[in-house]
């Protein structure tokens, strides 16, 4: 990818600018999640990726999205009642990371930009804007968000499908901080550190958020139970 | 160290982590080890097992990631669209600019020939008589000596005063 190593240069340049204005470089972690697309071995960074899209190159750009959207998908799928809607907001989420990281690095050229965690904050914006319009002007019953399961066999499945459709309606009627945290450990997969990161909270804050949403869900569960 | 009524208390938070896979190392050999010894505990950990599975989403089933196939290409062609709409409209904001600030050159001359000819009717109402506006603009000359139009003179006489005006500054001189 030609432009890529366009990019690595222009990122080096960068540096090599600080380095000669006597400036000290700044060590910018990118956030790369758990979840299975974080670069590795020769692959380029996010934050290359970005730069040589800015400079113009569409690879770079389908690369990011590709890295991306499994993550930006499960987060948004919990919150929409149809595929459609849940491919939609993806793209609108991408485009704003786009708008965002062209604005922000036009602003501070030798600024850091990292685009996972920028995707995951606003797609999860994104996903809580739509439960909440669906619910006020659709007047959508919070057990007609997420994928349907696979048509269920049998009686023992029924059962299991339908608790399933309840649960998950729970997840949508948590807190929205309990709900934020255990959707992107339980659909995202993300680590708690990244969830922090994300949402702007200590590590420790969003295992104890978790542990109150698991024990609300957990609660739930008994009451059904229990005739 | 167990409870009837539920689970251990240190061990809540370690429970709801481990259902939610992320405990490792001593915190979890730990906890598998007291699980072993506490039905209380054990019972908790399969509870919130059990609300966080049936919480989880179902994968992606076939219908889904067909249609979620091709979102790489479908956000670029909407980049595209949006950034040639950014400019097209930043073209136009441009030419629209422009066509005001031709328009402002072409017209100004014209509009500040109206507005110069517009006081012409004030000057028409107000015509003074220049004669009248210099004596009256004309200052006192202090020594006396030169007049313009022998106010000044009459006044270094005194003969401009009245009769009370003029005795009394005399009088408080005399004094």
């Amino acid at each position: 990818m030609l432009s890529v190593t366009l990019a690595n240069r222009i990122l080096a340049s960068r540096m090599d600018d600080a380095h000669d204005k006597g400036q000290r470089t700044k060590l910018q972690l990118v956030a790369g999640g758990a979840s299975g697309a974080a670069p590795a071995g020769n692959e380029p960074a996010d934050e290359a990726l970005l730069a040589a899209f800015l400079v113009g190159d569409d690879d770079a750009f389908g690369e990011l999205v590709r890295r991306n959207e499994r993550l930006v998908l499960s987060i948004l799928r919990r919150y929409t009642r149809a595929p459609e809607d849940a491919r939609d907001l993806a793209q609108r989420t991408f485009l704003r990371a786009f708008t965002a990281a062209r604005r922000a690095l036009r602003r501070d050229a030798q600024g850091a930009f990292p685009f996972r965690r920028w995707v995951t904050r606003i797609a999860v914006n994104l996903a809580k804007n739509h439960l909440r319009n669906e619910r006020r002007f659709e007047r959508a019953r919070l057990e007609s968000f997420g994928p349907a399961e696979v048509a269920p066999v049998g009686a023992d499945e029924l059962l299991r499908a339908e608790r399933a459709r309840r649960m998950r309606a729970e997840v949508l009627r948590l807190p929205r901080r309990q709900r934020e945290v255990l959707t992107l450990r339980i659909d995202a997969e993300l680590p708690f550190a990244d969830i922090a990161d994300v949402l702007g909270i200590t590590e420790n804050a969003a295992k104890v958020t978790f542990h109150h949403g698991a024990r609300r869900l957990r609660d739930v569960l008994r009451g059904e139970e229990t005739p | 160290m167990t409870t009837t009524q539920g689970p251990c208390r240190e061990n809540e938070l370690a429970l709801s982590l481990r259902a939610a896979g992320a405990l490792d190392g001593d915190d979890a050999a730990r906890l598998e080890a007291h699980l072993v010894l506490c039905p209380a505990c054990r019972a908790e950990a399969d509870a919130v097992q059990a609300a966080l599975g049936l919480a989880k989403l179902p994968p992606v089933s076939e219908s889904e990631r067909r249609v979620f196939d091709g979102l790489a290409d479908r956000t670029r062609t909407a980049l595209r669209r949006s950034s040639r709409v950014r400019w097209m409209a930043k073209r136009a904001a441009a030419a629209v600019l422009t066509a005001a600030a031709a328009a402002a050159i072409v017209l100004a001359p014209a509009v500040l020939r109206r507005d110069a000819r517009a006081p012409a009717g004030a000057q028409e109402t107000w015509q003074p008589d220049l004669d009248t506006l210099w004596s009256d603009a004309s200052v006192v000359d202090l020594d006396g000596s030169t007049t313009t139009d022998g106010t000044s003179a009459a006044y270094a006489d005194g003969a401009g005063l009245d009769a009370d005006d003029a005795d009394a500054p005399l009088t408080a001189l005399d004094q």
